[in-house]
């Protein structure tokens, strides 16, 4: 069979459980194989080493004393870089927060340690959470393990390509704009965003809050599914959250689902993305399911909406950073006040300087009216529209992005293209329904995922397409290294 | 001429709901004066990365409850914006508020406050955040934060220009302390509890705004100030510019502002981790009820049950310290009248000439309601006549010892038994021969043997009484 | 059209220091990206308005003190006699 490193979440837990191997033995292979492959994937900021194997020993003995474990025992986790983890470093990639070590757990981090899963390390993003490729990190971009010339998307790439390359068993990222699905189609992986609401955002550092879930990513479906398990659910420390419809079974079955597709994502996407996209479309359809195709108009004002509201957000969220409470070194004394945080915030990357500067203007009196209250009325629109397809559907597919994975370098000169890769999948942050992108097949070696989207907390049917299109398809199941 | 009409003041106040135990939006103390530096902080409210804002239940309640007593509308959903600036004393560099450039969104708007003199509209309130605290060490360049006052809870009252006399000011900033002194909002003789701003026009004069005037006391001061000044430019045909101008507390002046107030545009937008909060008819009904006694109600109350006058009855609303320290001493013994007296009279002539509120002459006086009672009851009962009462007063005040055991008392009760007097009278006329002569021939001196009386008795007898046997003690000579 | 003026205006609203080429790239870039945004002018919307989240007030967290419990701010950074160093500010007290 495979590598320990490439078993499931579900087959990491069993093995565990059952003694068939032990925690320690586990998260040694795992820290080997970081050790021996990241330098070329760069997909981790920081490995937490000593932790991780202190955790596995204290779980293994448990086990062996006959103790009860925890719903994820032994699962090696990597976290995004800007959720907080209590006493390790956390970043966002930024200059802003290098010698950042938060004084507490973000409540998801609290969660997976209740359940026994092992923090293994923080993984890279783009410079708090901006960008699609995570080309805009301060410490430089992942890679993709499935072709290292190439991005791995973002902005949590790291997230996405530490688990195509089986150096955890499973990430957390954080998605606002397709954050998370955008990688894990990129790399050929299962990332999921939840409904706004269903997971706390406490310890998430903020780039937008109306729009951000913290989002899991693992190699298969029922992975994302344990990960949600422990994950969600209402937090007294984050006034946002919902009730929500847990546990999630990864045992019932979406062979009777009505599907949509939304065509004007396929019209738009490159030719090999969109036949990838029909192809499963078909494969769903002889798995049982009812498919249709349809149009919405209104989805042409959603990237605009989209970028209006999230760097409005992100100029006010990102004030805080001027080096006083945390930073970087730089005594204070002698500067004016003014001078010293023009100074300090000059640190941003370029990709960050240019979305607070946006934000500024659309927030601007004058022009409030015209964007930001625009922009959030443009959502109130969507939501209508989609409340009422989904009384007519089940879910609605689309591809996860336009295009195929390109070079590193290739689009970073130009802003408004990166803009561009969200086009399919900011609808879901705008309207704040749930939506997982799943491997739906290669293009020369390149990955390309299918998006299904659901109604506010209606999870579980996008989980049963989902698990039914993984167990249907005939994507071959392999890693990239 | 420039007549007193044409003058427009308007009003914004800060008052802290010093009555919470918790900040606005996290859990760190709300009476933050007690610790060092930076120890009364969490993540939350020094605004570290990740952490979210968790609205306070009960700052919500007080703040309805300043909107009830001030006759305001209450919607049914209220929001909170950011108001987005950069300052040292911001740690989000952003402040949670109310306050929201397009449209009304705040906890309480369109009332109205009666103040005896005249009634002001009152255009908002609001609640909102206090930022940290800045201060510098002297001969460094630097600055020095202190975040232990960040988050702490602020309830910010608006009201419409209708102001025009500073008198009229001082009259509303004291019926609204009495209230929320009454409401157990706010405790405004903590210091930093209460800050006012005032805008004011004269004619068609420009608007000038005072800031930085941090006790009610001192807003009537500031406004006369800044009367008399525009007044004077106006008089030599000067124009009045539209500024901010700042309270100097120490030299008692107005002075121009220093950094150039700029445009600021504050890029308000609704705050996207604190929902719209939903308030129900039902929730209003159940704290009006709840809701405790207004000085109004108190004031009435006062003159019909314990039949106060009422200038002394409203002598005691003003503050609530003086009318709960009135209540528990009349219930420990009924005689209120007595009580209220010496607490108007007496008392008040033991303020501190620098304090600016009677109310916090209860604070340093050591006396307990249950021994002013005491002293109310001697005197009532004829234990006691009033120049002993005024001696046990004063001791029990000044060092909150009140001697009432049964065998000092027959140390300060009256002298009643006039066997008793007639023999201090004989001491008297014992050691005093040469007055006794004196008094034969000057009726005048008897005054001086009646002191000596008095002196020996230790005040106990009735000075009357004993004068008239003195005199006939004379003549029986 | 947005100018250098107004980027350099923005960037003193968000406390940014911008050099000159800074200025020069910004200029060309965010007049391109604020006019992707003018295709919301095409929408009018009058009669809908912003959903917002709501909770009741009292669902909201009850009033009780309590201390965090642990450094929340690094003792020995920036630090002077327990406050928090900053630089020069404009009023003095």
């Amino acid at each position: 069979m495979s590598r320990l490193c490439d078993l499931s979440l579900d087959e990491v837990t069993d093995g565990i459980r059952n003694q068939h191997f032990s925690a320690e033995d586990y998260v040694s292979h795992i820290l080997e194989r970081i050790a021996r492959l990241d330098a070329d994937i760069k997909a981790f900021v920081s490995v937490n080493t000593d932790h991780a194997v202190e955790s596995a020993r204290r779980i293994d003995s448990k086990i062996r004393r006959g103790e009860k474990v925890g719903y994820l025992a032994g699962i090696t986790v990597g976290i995004k870089d800007n959720i907080s983890t209590k006493g390790l470093r956390t970043t966002c990639a930024s200059r802003l927060l290098a010698d950042y070590v938060p004084p507490y757990d973000a409540t998801v981090i609290r969660k997976l340690k209740e359940s026994d899963a092992i923090v293994i390390g923080k993984l890279n993003l783009d410079e708090f959470a901006m960008g699609s490729t995570t080309e805009f990190s301060n410490f430089g971009p992942t890679r993709n393990p499935w072709n290292l010339d190439y991005v791995a998307g973002g902005s949590s790439g790291g997230s996405a390509a530490a688990v195509a390359a089986a150096e955890c068993t499973a990430s957390l990222g954080s998605d606002t704009g397709g954050s998370v699905r955008c990688p894990a189609s990129f790399c050929s992986v299962v990332g999921f965003k939840p409904t706004y609401g269903s997971v706390s955002r406490y310890g998430l550092i903020a780039y937008s809050n109306s729009l951000e879930q913290i989002a899991p990513i693992a190699r298969t479906v029922s992975g994302v599914v344990r990960l949600m398990n422990v994950i969600s659910g209402v937090d007294p420390n984050d006034d946002t959250t919902r009730t929500v419809a847990s546990p999630y079974s990864v045992e019932s079955n979406g062979n009777h689902l009505r599907i949509a597709l939304l065509n004007n994502l396929t019209v738009n996407a490159q030719p090999e993305v969109s036949k990838c996209i029909y192809s499963a479309m078909d494969t769903l359809s002889s798995a049982g399911c009812i498919c249709e195709e349809i149009t919405l108009d209104s989805l042409e004002f959603a990237l605009a909406s989209y970028y209006v509201i999230a760097m409005a957000e992100a100029s006010s969220n990102l004030a805080r950073y001027d080096n006083i409470r945390y930073g970087f070194d730089l005594d204070p004394e002698g500067y004016e006040w003014n001078s010293y945080f023009a100074k300090v915030r000059s640190n941003f990357g370029e990709e960050v300087k240019r979305r607070i500067i946006v934000g500024t203007y659309v927030l601007s009196s004058g022009y409030y009216g015209r964007y930001y209250l625009k922009a959030q009325k443009v959502r109130a629109l969507l939501r209508r529209e989609f409340k009422s397809l989904y009384s007519k559907y089940d879910v609605i597919i689309a591809p996860t992005m336009p295009i195929l994975p390109f070079k590193i370098g290739e689009k970073i000169g130009d802003p408004i293209k990166i803009y561009y890769m969200d086009i399919d999948t900011v609808i879901s942050n705008l309207t704040g329904m749930p939506a997982i992108s799943i491997p739906a097949g290669f293009s020369n070696g390149l990955p390309i995922g299918l998006q299904i989207m659901s109604d506010d907390f209606q999870e579980q049917k996008i989980f049963d397409v989902a698990l039914l299109f993984e167990r249907t398809s005939k994507i071959q199941a392999r890693s990239p290294l | 001429m420039i007549s007193n009409y044409s003058t427009k003041i308007g009003l914004e106040i800060h008052c802290q709901l010093t009555g919470l135990k918790s900040k606005l939006f996290c859990s760190c103390h709300c009476n933050y004066r007690e610790y060092s530096p930076n120890e009364n902080i969490c993540p939350t409210c020094t605004g570290l990365p990740g952490t979210l804002p968790l609205l306070n239940q009960t700052a919500i309640e007080k703040a309805a409850m300043v909107c009830m007593a001030l006759n305001c509308t209450i919607p049914n959903n209220i929001l909170f914006y950011r108001k987005n600036y950069f300052y040292l004393d911001l740690p989000k560099n952003f402040q949670l508020t109310q306050y929201n450039a397009h449209g009304i969104t705040s906890i309480g708007v369109d009332g109205l406050l009666g103040y005896g003199q005249g009634e002001a509209r009152i255009r908002r309130v609001q609640l909102e955040e206090d930022p940290g605290r800045l201060s510098y060490v002297k001969g460094s360049s630097g600055s020095l934060i202190d975040y232990n006052r960040a988050g702490v809870p602020l309830v910010e009252i608006v009201t419409e220009p209708d102001f025009h006399d500073p008198k009229d000011v001082r009259l509303f900033l004291n019926k609204l302390a009495s209230i929320v002194e009454h409401l157990g909002v706010c405790d405004t003789s903590l210091e930093g509890a209460v800050r006012c701003d005032a805008n004011i026009s004269i004619g068609d004069s420009r608007r000038v705004e005072i800031k930085n005037v941090s006790s009610f006391g001192d807003v009537e001061k500031a406004l006369k100030f800044e009367m008399t000044r525009q007044k004077a430019m106006l008089n030599y045909e000067m124009e009045i510019r539209g500024e901010t101008r700042h309270w100097d507390e120490q030299r008692k002046i107005t002075k121009q502002s220093r950094t150039k107030e700029e445009e600021q545009d504050y890029r308000y937008f609704h705050e996207p981790d604190i929902p719209s909060i939903q308030i129900d008819e039902d929730y209003l009904k159940e704290l009006h009820s709840k809701m405790p006694e207004l000085p109004d109600e108190r004031k009435e109350r006062f003159i019909n049950y314990y039949k106060l006058t009422e200038h002394v009855s409203k002598v005691l609303i003003d503050h609530k310290d003086l009318a709960d320290y009135f209540e528990e001493s009349a219930k420990i013994y009924f005689a209120p009248k007595e009580i209220s007296s010496i607490i108007v009279t007496d008392l008040m002539s033991y303020a501190d000439d620098n304090s600016k509120k009677l109310g916090s002459t209860i604070r340093n006086i050591k006396m307990s309601p249950k021994q002013l009672a005491e002293i109310a009851r001697m005197i009532k009962e004829g234990i006691v006549n009033r120049k002993t009462a005024k001696q046990l007063l004063y001791e029990a005040v000044v060092s909150g010892k009140l001697i009432t055991s049964s065998e000092n008392e027959t140390n300060f009760r009256k002298i009643d038994d006039e066997g008793l007097i007639l023999r201090s009278i004989e001491n008297v006329f014992e050691t005093e021969s040469l007055a006794v002569l004196d008094a034969k021939k000057n009726p005048n001196v008897s005054n001086y043997l009646l002191g000596k009386v008095m002196e020996l008795t230790k005040g106990r007898v009735d000075p009357g009484r004993a004068l008239s046997l003195i005199n006939k003690k004379l003549l029986e000579h | 059209m947005v100018s250098k003026d107004e980027i350099k205006h923005l960037g003193w609203l968000a406390r940014l220091d911008l050099s000159e080429e800074e200025l020069l790239k910004y200029e060309s870039q965010i007049d391109r990206i604020i006019q992707q945004f003018d295709i919301l002018d095409r929408l009018t919307l009058d009669t809908l308005e912003p959903t917002h989240q709501t909770k009741s007030v009292r669902n909201l967290r009850i009033d009780e003190a309590k201390n965090f419990g642990e450094n929340v701010l690094p003792k020995t950074r920036n630090r002077k006699d327990g406050y928090l160093k900053g630089p020069k500010s404009d009023v003095k007290q």
